[in-house]
């Protein structure tokens, strides 16, 4: 999965974190623009929040709040053509590796918007308890690929499901980075903007493992 | 559909049904989460907290009272802070009621970043307030107190804010604070919380 | 005066003033002045145990518990040179009390055992005699007096011969493995006190190389679980030494590598208050010097005072 973009949106909706990680549509986005995306996801999330009962009324059956837990999943080994260093052990902060957990999780989110695809790119949220909004926006589509078969779309709807539950497994990492690089900084003011340059470079090292 | 079963009997349940990820239980979270976890000495925790009170002293000229309430802020900093390093790590559901709150207070969030459990008692007969004893705390490993000390601080009185700070952070109004302390000659040291309000207009919506 | 203490956390000043203390071969003296005046409370601490107890918390509590340290240090600061001097002295005020508690349990001979500790009575009162004579005659004689009658340990001896070595090189690396002196703590059985373990105390260290290597080795191990990265004499100045780590643990989160060295000065504070304690009066400052992998790799550098360099001729260089 190549992600494209990063967000980190605050509680109140406002951008603290944004980043591009390659050339495409995302980093033809001015600053402003990003700040407007943040607060209509937000919005937004809102909204499909206040209109699931209905939805769930439909779609019931596929309604499942428990995230396997993938291996590996935007760590240093998960991308074998990679060169590692391999003289220095791969430390990650307070975690103690090879991965920062290992058991299945509960999505905090269970009415809010998790998923979006369109024909350009799709867009994955993770919502924390405290109620940070974790965002990644992937080139990835998967519509073209799938055909029109009936094997097809039923390939298709495992494709979607997986690339969710990876999206899930690599915000998670990039909140326990959060937990480590911002929250651990006492030069970071909260609520605000992060400007921390080891967060940065960690958050980086991840998307780039995860190409 | 199953498991969105279990969900919903953990929810009410502490203790759950097997196999779902829920149903593990707050102690096996907890140490768990604590063998993936870096450490350090505990003696240069202690050691560095010891420094901070120490300073504070000499800053506030002994005025114990502002110095209980200056920990509690300090801790109410880290608490706001400590409570998103919390749930990366744990992944924790939302906690049903106070008594879910208090296995995941001892248990997990006690024992992963101290390497302690306090032992959970004294229950209200509302069951939203509670005590923590806590038998061993690495805060105050190695501390006596002058005279004029014992009579007015609450050593470790940062433990209060960052509970206070943790828990409002997931929207729970509590009060936190020492009811007694062995460094003051008490026979344990106990820790009460109690439960003011659940502040259900800022659980995030999206969550329910 | 005494009342205005608190044990663990007494700044260095009114520990000094504590010079009647606790004598930890008899043990407590009820008829101190001080003590009179105390409440009846008998104090637990007198009757535990110095030994190390292993305990551990999460990085977390600790990087935690330093930030929010840092951030109200930095809201009452004005200039970086405050900052770092305050900061320093929160790590001085550690380092002063962990001489002798590391020297203590260094000395437990490497048959003996023990169990549950509390370390600072004793090194409290170690620490009132220690600082009083820095330098002095008396602190001379006081330690060839100890020198003759304790005989010398193996950790003593190696690094002698490791002064001779590098006293030839000119920015050699002296690096050596102190781990089997540093671990020795680690593991034991159990036994009630210290002192039943230790058959000989171990010598105070004199050289400045001597203490150093007990830095690099048993003070970091003591800290951070490893020793010292590297430890290295500078071919500019011969008072000046480095401490280096590639990865040093408290500031590995914070931003901005200015920043991260300003909060690295806790841990400049720390060896300075072990070093000023000890009779070496020096000054430590923390440079930041990226190298490959290691981008946080940081540089203690200690520059003693000359008077240290002068008593050490005076003492050891031959005519």
């Amino acid at each position: 999965m190549a992600i494209e973009s990063i967000l980190i949106i605050n509680k109140s909706g406002g951008l603290i974190y944004q980043r591009n990680f390659s050339e495409s549509f995302a980093s033809k986005l001015n600053s402003n623009d990003f700040l407007i995306i943040a607060s209509t996801i937000h919005s937004v999330f809102a909204i499909t929040s206040q209109i699931t009962p209905k939805a769930l009324q439909i779609t019931q059956n596929n309604v499942d709040y428990v995230i396997p837990y993938i291996p590996m999943v935007g760590m240093e080994n998960s991308n074998p053509q990679q060169n590692r260093n391999s003289n220095v052990p791969v430390k990650l902060g307070s975690y103690k590796g090879p991965d920062f957990f290992k058991e299945p999780f509960i999505s905090w989110n269970k009415s809010g918007l998790r998923q979006l695809s369109t024909d350009q790119f799709t867009m994955y949220i993770y919502q924390t308890m405290t109620g940070l909004k974790f965002v990644a926006l992937s080139s990835n589509v998967l519509s073209n690929n799938a055909g029109t078969t009936m094997t097809g779309s039923i390939d298709r709807t495992k494709a979607v499901n997986i690339a969710s539950q990876v999206a899930d497994n690599f915000l998670r990492k990039i909140y326990c980075l959060y937990g480590d690089y911002v929250m651990k900084d006492p030069f970071y003011s909260m609520e605000m903007p992060i400007k921390s340059e080891l967060f940065d470079k960690a958050v980086k090292r991840m998307v780039n493992n995860l190409l | 559909m199953s498991r969105q079963q279990s969900i919903n009997s953990s929810q009410t349940a502490a203790s759950a049904t097997a196999q779902s990820p829920l149903s593990r239980s707050f102690k096996a979270t907890g140490e768990d989460v604590w063998k993936r976890t870096e450490k350090i000495n505990a003696e240069l925790f202690t050691l560095t907290y010891g420094a901070i009170v120490s300073q504070l002293c000499t800053d506030y000229g002994r005025d114990f009272t502002k110095i209980n309430e200056q920990l509690f802020q300090m801790g109410y900093s880290i608490g706001v802070r400590l409570i998103e390093d919390f749930l990366a790590r744990t992944a924790l559901p939302r906690c049903q009621d106070m008594q879910e709150t208090s296995e995941a207070l001892s248990k997990c969030a006690f024992k992963v970043f101290l390497n302690i459990t306090p032992r959970v008692t004294n229950w209200s007969s509302t069951k939203d307030t509670f005590s923590l004893i806590i038998d061993e705390n690495p805060l105050s490993d190695f501390v006596e107190l002058p005279m004029d000390a014992m009579e007015q601080l609450w050593y470790s009185n940062v433990l209060c804010g960052v509970l206070k700070g943790a828990l409002e952070m997931v929207q729970l109004d509590c009060d936190v604070f020492f009811v007694s302390d062995i460094l003051r000659g008490d026979q344990q040291t106990e820790l009460r919380v109690k439960l003011n309000k659940v502040l259900k207009d800022e659980i995030p919506i999206g969550e329910d | 005066m005494s009342q205005d203490i608190i044990y663990t956390s007494t700044s260095d000043e009114s520990f000094k003033n504590r010079s009647t203390g606790y004598e930890y071969t008899v043990g407590p003296k009820p008829s101190l002045p001080d003590e009179c005046n105390r409440s009846p409370l008998t104090s637990k601490l007198y009757s535990e145990s110095l030994n190390t107890k292993r305990h551990e918390v999460s990085l977390s509590a600790m990087t935690f518990l330093f930030q929010e340290m840092i951030s109200s240090l930095h809201k009452e600061c004005k200039t970086v040179t405050e900052f770092e001097t305050k900061l320093s002295n929160y790590g001085e005020s550690i380092g002063s009390r962990l001489l002798e508690l590391l020297n203590f349990r260094s000395s437990i001979s490497p048959g003996s055992s023990s169990r549950t500790s509390t370390f600072l009575t004793s090194s409290t009162s170690v620490l009132s005699s220690q600082t009083s004579a820095p330098g002095t005659n008396a602190n001379y004689t006081n330690n060839t007096n100890n020198n003759n009658g304790g005989g010398s340990t193996g950790n003593g001896t190696r690094s002698r011969s490791n002064t001779g070595a590098s006293s030839k090189d000119y920015a050699s690396s002296i690096k050596t493995s102190n781990r089997d002196s540093s671990d020795r703590h680690h593991h034991h059985h159990q036994v009630e006190s210290l002192t039943s373990q230790i058959s000989k105390m171990r010598r105070r260290d004199l050289k400045i190389l001597d203490i150093l290597q007990f830095i690099h080795g048993t003070l970091w191990s003591y800290l951070f679980n490893h020793v010292s990265d590297d430890l290295v004499k500078s071919s500019e100045r011969n008072n000046e030494y480095m401490i280096i780590d590639n990865q040093p643990p408290l500031t590995q989160f914070i931003s901005g590598p200015n920043n991260r060295i300003s909060c690295d000065y806790f841990i400049c504070g720390i060896i300075k208050g072990f070093l000023t304690n000890a009779g070496f009066r020096c000054k430590v400052t923390a440079h930041e010097m990226p190298q490959g992998q290691f981008e946080n790799r940081t540089v203690y550098l200690i520059q003693f005072d000359n008077q240290v360099l002068e008593r050490e001729a005076i003492r050891f260089d031959q005519p």
